[in-house]
């Protein structure tokens, strides 16, 4: 159930003075939000999930510095920074390896009419993307996982970041082409039909 | 020259890459869709760019395994404060009873102690009556001093055996150095088989206890001095040594987290 932009700020400004069952309505809003962007900027469901955790306490310590604006910018950029604390703290290199605690990241529904095999195929596709993305700078990373999986527009991106939006739009273009790059490494595993070669023939 | 060309064909890329979401404005929308009627390049390129968004489209959204709802208690300041506060609590209790340990050796309570003997090596009343009896012989001088001067306390013979016990070892105390002798100027010129004598005869009932004194006496040359040598140089060190690695080592460890929590906290 959307919560309307009135009702987040009054969800807000009541959570400002307190009200902890206010600041919940708003972790119950977003929290889907942001462990998928936490878990994909650390390849882990389970440090995703610490991550998120940490900045929801980190948001409801830290509202009396909320001005105003775009809830969901600003507690974004809460968990992006929770991703990076957490990264350095539990000293993980930002790799591509993935083990079966991080298949959340990676689980899709088999559909009845597709094979065993092609259902492996298409886990190992999503585990393959999974991996390319942890190779990509952080910034890269934030900006690539809200536009290409979350859907967010250039100008929300550009808050989280703190960024304009020429460096949001050059920074996605260059997290799509190494990400591509990654991939083509792994072209048997691509759905048939789609081309991601840029060289034409 | 290439630098200007590769800094064009970037651009051309951001563009591509920001048409494919339909960022960009009219007027530059316009430019790059002209550009696209003439290069093939920039047309494979597009094909490309909208194959990989497609694809990262079917990327799964992650089910929130739990809620990450705040309690009703007070947020904690920061996670993760459970072991390093625990660590301080055993940092804490290892440092007392370190400090326990020491002083008691520095007060003589332990085995051990060159200025001390110990409470549990120290025989019963009827084993130091025997052992009294058995070495009627063991009159050095350094014992003898001692003897001597509990001798002419009486207020010492009222007290437990193994409390007076504890104050003097004869054979430590004058084998180390002369310094207990010489804080006891009133020790010397004792018979030091008029004791035993006393002791090993039991004439009185009243009096069942032997002086604290005449066990000191005859502690030197008996088995249990071998008792407590062993002590002194293995039990007492490893028990010390074995304390002093765990401070270090708890010390350490907190010290190390308490490093790595505040260079993290200083991030983001």
């Amino acid at each position: 159930m959307a919560m309307t932009p009135e009702q987040e700020k009054a969800y807000v400004e009541l959570a400002q003075k307190g009200d902890v069952d206010a600041f919940n309505m708003l972790v119950e809003q977003h929290q889907r939000l942001a462990v998928n962007l936490a878990a994909r900027l650390l390849g882990d469901l389970g440090l995703g999930e610490d991550a998120t955790q940490n900045a929801f306490m980190s948001a409801y310590r830290g509202l009396s510095g909320f001005r105003g604006g775009n809830f969901r910018s600003w507690l974004l950029r809460i968990v992006a920074n929770a991703c990076h604390d957490i990264r350095r703290s539990s000293g993980r290199r930002p790799t591509a390896s993935l083990d079966d605690e991080d298949l959340g990241l990676v689980a899709v529904l088999r559909s009845p009419q597709e094979s065993p095999e092609d259902h492996a195929i298409r886990m190992e596709l999503q585990r393959e993307i999974q991996r390319g993305i942890s190779t990509l700078a952080e910034d890269q990373k934030l900006a690539l996982i809200l536009v290409d999986v979350q859907g967010f527009g250039y100008q929300e991106v550009a808050e989280v970041l703190n960024a304009n939006l020429g460096t949001v739009k050059s920074r996605l273009s260059r997290a799509r082409s190494a990400l591509r790059d990654h991939m083509l490494k792994r072209r048997e595993l691509l759905p048939a039909g789609l081309r991601l070669d840029t060289e034409d023939g | 020259m290439f630098g200007i060309k590769r800094e064009n064909h970037q651009r051309m890329r951001d563009n591509l890459s920001a048409y494919v979401d339909g960022e960009l404005t009219l007027a530059i929308r316009a430019g790059v869709e002209g550009h696209l009627e003439g290069c093939a390049e920039c047309r494979v390129e597009l094909a490309s760019l909208r194959s990989l968004v497609s694809l990262l489209h079917q990327v799964p959204e992650i089910e929130p395994r739990r809620s990450f709802a705040l309690s009703a208690a007070p947020v904690p300041s920061r996670p993760g404060l459970v072991l390093p506060w625990a660590l301080r609590t055993a940092a804490m209790a290892t440092g007392v009873v370190l400090i326990a340990v020491f002083s008691a050796d520095l007060v003589g309570v332990l085995p051990g102690d060159q200025s001390g003997i110990g409470v549990a090596p120290v025989p019963t009343t009827s084993q130091a009556t025997v052992m009294l009896q058995e070495t009627p012989e063991a009159t050095g001088l350094p014992e003898l001093e001692f003897a001597q001067r509990d001798s002419g306390e009486p207020g010492l013979e009222t007290t437990s055996p193994i409390a007076e016990a504890d104050e003097a070892p004869p054979s430590m105390a004058a084998a180390a150095d002369g310094s207990t002798a010489a804080s006891l100027p009133e020790a010397g010129k004792g018979d030091p088989v008029a004791l035993p004598t006393e002791v090993s005869t039991g004439q009185e009932p009243a009096e069942p206890l032997p002086s604290p004194t005449q066990l000191v006496q005859f502690v030197p040359e008996a088995p249990l001095d071998d008792a407590l040598e062993d002590a002194s140089n293995g039990y007492l060190p490893a028990i010390e040594g074995s304390l002093a690695a765990l401070l270090a080592g708890t010390g350490g460890a907190y010290l190390f987290l308490t490093i790595r929590r505040r260079r993290g906290k200083g991030l983001g």
